[in-house]
């Protein structure tokens, strides 16, 4: 497993030109993405997901710091940018133009043309299912075809990294679905795919690796698996007294949730689930389910957010 | 000769595209239909020539006169508008809707994508002007029953003037996030370019005792030297009153070369400011 | 350009400004070269046709110059004949495109130089007069004169088009009777744009023509002597002259358009001036350039006028090669054939009567017998009032010799209303006759010879014309006697 994309202490200032306090977009970012995974690049709006894939594409420029590809610091060399494929969030197409049209202008821009430049045509909007629509008008084309054709293009010089800036976005959950399934067999044909997002859901079903950004800041990084770690045992009784929630609170069991008259506990992680059970078995509680449970993505990043502000604040 | 013709193919597929979704404007399309219609009623302007006015003959000529000069000036203007339209739209456009990534993500270099789009509004100007000139010489041809070919040469001086107002534009427009400012600018060349003589009577009124009144006298002399003075093209509608039988005059035939340089060197100019303001332009 | 980007591009933005300022100035000298061309050759025709001789004395003195200066360069170019008395090479190199190139290369000489500053320098000052038909071109490189605003960028280098704005209100001006409120505005017409040619003709026309019919015959004594056009004028003459000037402007403007040469020479000095030499000198030059077929008859028409016949003949007989068979043509070259013979009858009476020795005088008489005849014979060979009417004068001057002054007068009474053409031509003879044969003058006879007397003196006019007119009349009415 090799490193494909890398940057260090990557920063991008935007220079207050008039008084204020210089703004940090991006700041000291350590990053690498290895081949042939899916990586999320998660964080909310404004945390500096788009500047680092714009600065990774040479669009804008980085204040300080490196960034290596597939290990090239010259991230404009036409071998690099052969091997980049990007989807823009929201990027507009002509739509004059037929599907195959806008592929074929985006081929010629890669040097490709001719037998080679059709066949590569046909292959990616076979792969992104829209050979149906190839000499359709882009302007009768629904917002996931759209976005389809837009990942096409990205495809279309067969680049090992694919850079997707919200892919999902504004798509309903059929589309969604069949966008997630096509990133899943590109990411088994070996490409590597970073994908900036906040629809976490659809990131956590399929990607290997996250990082979550902050402020210009990288929160968390690592797998899933890594980042997901706090299994909770959640336990549901009947109901019980503030007296007993009060006794149940003192020894670490927290009520979490209430629904229809029963009461949802939740056990630390670091308490043996016998010792939980028999907490509960001593307050004479009715237990009506245990069950374990993994944080989702979506929580981890609501913590790891709202402890990056706290930390802010304080 | 393979790897630079490996280098222009991107700025030339990017021409076309820009060509292709060019045409389709619908500014570009009403300031044509606009001049068109200008174009046909330069037919009937000579109906307010009253009928009793002199020999029949005089009159018809009166009237070919007056084709022939509003015809100029309308291509004139609209072409002007049009090449400003256009020259300040290509590239904030693709910013705004963001095919501009898409395009510098490949393997495209700035400078490509530029001379690609620069090419392409180049194309769109001249066959607006091809368009329009063609139009006035069937309209002149089906009055006077004679091929002008100096409105060719005409038509030729016209598209250097506006070569030199698109590269100025466009090097606007490189600098800017929408199409607004740059339209505006490139109006404003326009008219500065025609204005660049009075800069000279600035220079000639200035009193040279005075020292700031000097020193004025010495920047406007200086702007009047490096300016692009568009007053120079006017010899556009001069080729029209030669004798279209005879060959060009030998002053003539001397300065439209040299005129052509002049727009060309100037043209250079504003697309090199348009690359230098583009070049670490944050997208 | 890796290392240094900026440097790189600021030294090509340089170098392209650069090229661009200097290719800016050589226009501006290639401009001013223009200039100075189109002034010569305004200057050129001009003095090719004696137009203006008092007012543009600045333009003239430099004219002269480079005129002189190309003296013996065009003298030996030229084909010989083709400069006229009194004329400069240049100017005559200058009358059609043949030597335009060589002209062109003259005009950017270093051996110019000195009189192309000295032309540009006086242009700048405003001291020449011959400069309207300068190109834009050519006024925006600075030379409209120095510090005036310059009504050529005013327009955007469409001031064509507002010439033909310029011209639609002319029009607008004339059909609503406004004809003062027209010459201002012609006159700003064709300086916004000096090649618009149509305007010079049609606003000529409007002058001698529209503004000056419903204008009375101005009686001499009330006249005012013209210096410039050494004539006396009244309120008619007042605006063809304006209109001649116009045209003559035009000329200057557009020296190789036949058009306004034609218009000035038949429609003003034929038809309105009465002044056929004036007529055949402007309508020989517009024969020389590219013309309109019938524009040659014209200037038959007038040398016959201007007594010419020769000459007329020649140009009629010239024209029945052209187009064998023409009609009008064959009857002219009878007509003239007959005027010459006729002319030549009357040289050899007036030498007859000179003539002291009797024998010479017989041969005289013989010459006037046999011209006589000659004449009557092409006279009988035509038959058309013109001829009948010649005859019929023929006839008269025969009864006049043997004294029978009443029956001649009668001849030609009858001759002049069969032949209109030939009215005031007949009109004069008969007073002549009365006069020799002591027969009393009608009222309108009276009258023209009143106003004859008159004519030598108006308002201003300077003794020395008066007295050179004086005797004209005078040695006119001794011949008659």
């Amino acid at each position: 497993m090799s490193v494909v994309i890398e940057t260090k202490g990557l920063s991008k200032i935007y220079e207050s030109s008039f008084r204020g306090q210089d703004v940090y977009a991006l700041k000291e970012l350590d990053l690498t993405v290895n081949s042939g995974e899916i990586f999320a690049y998660l964080g909310p709006n404004g945390s500096g997901k788009t500047t680092t894939i714009k600065m990774l594409l040479g669009l804008i420029f980085p204040t300080a710091g490196s960034i290596e590809i597939l290990g090239l610091k010259d991230i404009a060399s036409a071998k690099v940018r052969q091997n980049i494929g990007y989807l823009p969030e929201g990027a507009y197409y002509p739509d004059f133009l037929r599907g195959e049209e806008i592929l074929r202008f985006y081929g010629q821009l890669y040097g490709l043309s001719g037998k080679k430049l059709e066949t590569r045509i046909s292959e990616v909007l076979e792969e992104v299912g829209m050979t149906h629509a190839r000499r359709r008008m882009l302007r009768g084309y629904s917002k996931g075809m759209r976005q389809r054709i837009g990942l096409a293009q990205a495809l279309i010089s067969d680049p090992q990294i694919l850079i997707l800036d919200e892919p999902t976005t504004g798509l309903d959950p059929i589309a969604r679905k069949e966008m997630r399934d096509i990133l899943a067999r590109l990411r088994d044909r070996g490409k590597t795919l970073m994908i900036s997002s906040h629809e976490l859901l659809e990131v956590e079903l399929i990607s290997d690796r996250a990082g979550i950004l902050y402020q210009g800041e990288v929160q968390k990084i690592g797998t899933i698996d890594e980042l997901l770690t706090d299994r909770d045992l959640t336990i549901e009784v009947e109901s019980a007294s503030e007296e007993v929630l009060g006794t149940l609170a003192e020894k670490g069991i927290t009520p979490e949730d209430k629904i229809e008259g029963k009461l949802i506990l939740r056990v630390p992680n670091d308490m043996n689930s016998y010792d939980a059970l028999n907490i509960c078995k001593e307050q004479q509680l009715n237990l009506v389910a245990v069950a374990p449970r993994r944080e989702t993505l979506e929580e981890l990043f609501v913590r790891t957010v709202g402890e990056a502000q706290n930390r802010s604040t304080t | 000769m393979s790897a630079a013709v490996d280098y222009f193919r991107g700025p030339w597929h990017i021409a076309v595209f820009t060509w292709r979704e060019g045409i389709r404007k619908k500014t570009l399309v009403g300031f044509l239909i606009l001049s068109l219609l200008v174009i046909f009623a330069s037919f009937f302007m000579s109906s307010f020539l009253n009928q009793t006015t002199g020999g029949g003959q005089v009159e018809t000529e009166i009237d070919g006169k007056l084709i022939k000069d509003i015809c100029v000036a309308t291509i004139s203007i609209f072409g002007m508008l049009i090449t400003i339209f256009i020259s300040a739209s290509v590239v904030p456009n693709e910013v705004e809707n963001k095919v501009v990534y898409t395009v510098l993500s490949k393997p495209v270099r700035r400078m490509q994508y530029l001379l690609g789009k620069f090419l392409g509004v180049q194309m769109i100007v001249l066959a607006n002007l091809a368009l329009m000139t063609a139009l006035f010489l069937i309209a002149i041809y089906v009055r006077q029953d004679e091929f002008p070919k100096l409105l060719l040469w005409s038509a030729l001086l016209t598209y250097f003037e506006f070569l030199v107002v698109s590269a100025f534009t466009f090097a606007i427009s490189c600098s800017a996030t929408s199409a607004v400012l740059p339209t505006i600018g490139g109006l404003f060349i326009y008219l500065i370019g025609n204005l660049t003589e009075y800069l000279k009577d600035v220079s000639l009124r200035s009193d040279e005792a005075d020292f700031v009144n000097a020193l004025i006298g010495n920047v406007a002399s200086a702007l009047h030297k490096t300016l692009p003075n568009l007053q120079k093209f006017s010899i556009k509608t001069e080729i029209l009153d030669l004798n279209p039988g005879a060959p060009l005059p030998a002053h003539v035939y001397e300065q439209i070369p040299n005129l052509i340089i002049y727009g060309l060197a100037y043209a250079v100019s504003g697309y090199v400011i348009a690359y230098w303001v583009f070049r670490r332009k944050e997208l | 350009m890796k290392k240094h980007p900026n440097l790189t591009l600021a030294a090509i933005l340089f170098v392209a400004v650069a090229i661009g300022s200097i290719q800016g100035q050589r226009l501006d000298r290639l401009f001013e070269a223009e200039a100075f061309l189109q002034w010569i050759a305004a200057a050129g025709a001009n003095e090719r046709l004696d137009m203006d001789e008092t007012e543009a004395t600045v333009d003239l003195e430099l004219y002269g110059q480079v005129a002189g200066a190309t003296e013996t360069l065009f003298a030996a170019k030229l084909p010989e004949g083709s400069i006229e008395e009194g004329h400069s090479a240049l100017s005559a190199a200058l009358e059609t495109g043949e030597y335009d190139d060589e002209i062109y290369r003259m005009v950017k000489s270093d051996e110019l130089a000195p009189m192309r500053e000295d032309f540009l320098s006086k242009l700048r000052e405003g001291e020449l007069r011959y400069t309207q038909n300068l190109s834009y071109a050519a006024v925006m490189s600075g030379l409209e004169g120095k510090g005036s605003v310059s009504i050529f960028n005013l327009f955007f280098g469409f001031r064509k088009v507002a010439a033909n704005f310029v011209w639609l209100q002319v029009d607008r001006y004339w059909h609503a009777g406004l004809l003062h409120r027209m010459i201002p505005l012609m006159k700003t017409c064709v300086l916004l744009d000096p090649n618009f040619v149509d305007a010079y003709l049609l606003g000529a026309w409007h002058l001698g023509y529209n503004v000056t019919a419903n204008l009375d015959y101005t009686p001499y004594p009330l006249r005012q002597w013209s210096e410039k056009h050494q004539a006396c004028l009244g309120d008619q003459e007042t605006y063809y002259y304006i209109a001649v000037d116009f045209l003559k402007d035009g000329i200057r403007n557009n020296p190789r358009n036949y058009k306004i040469y034609f218009d000035l020479g038949y429609s003003m000095y034929r038809e309105k001036l009465k002044d056929p030499e004036n007529a055949v000198k402007y309508l020989t030059y517009a024969v020389r350039l590219p013309h309109e077929r019938w524009v040659p008859r014209m200037l038959y028409i007038s040398l016959e006028e201007n007594g010419q016949y020769e000459k007329a003949l020649e140009g009629w007989q010239e024209n029945l090669k052209r187009f064998e068979n023409h009609e009008v043509s064959l009857r002219f070259v009878q007509r003239l054939n007959g005027l010459i013979a006729e002319r030549k009858s009357e040289e050899a009476k007036q030498a007859a009567r000179a003539a002291s020795d009797p024998s010479e005088k017989e041969a005289h008489m013989a010459d006037y017998r046999k011209y006589t005849a000659e004449a009557m014979e092409i006279w009988n060979g035509m038959s058309e009032p013109y001829s009948e009417a010649r005859k019929l004068r023929l006839e008269a001057i025969d009864r006049a010799d043997q004294g029978y002054y009443l029956e001649a007068v009668s001849l030609l009474d009858k001759a002049r209303f069969d032949a209109g053409s030939l009215f005031e031509e007949f009109s004069d003879l008969i007073i002549e006759f009365k006069l020799v044969g002591d027969l009393p003058l009608s009222v309108s006879e009276r009258k023209q010879m009143i106003r004859e007397e008159e004519s030598v003196m108006c308002q201003g006019m300077p003794e020395s014309v008066r007295d050179e007119r004086l005797a004209a009349l005078e040695a006119e009415r001794a011949v008659r006697h």
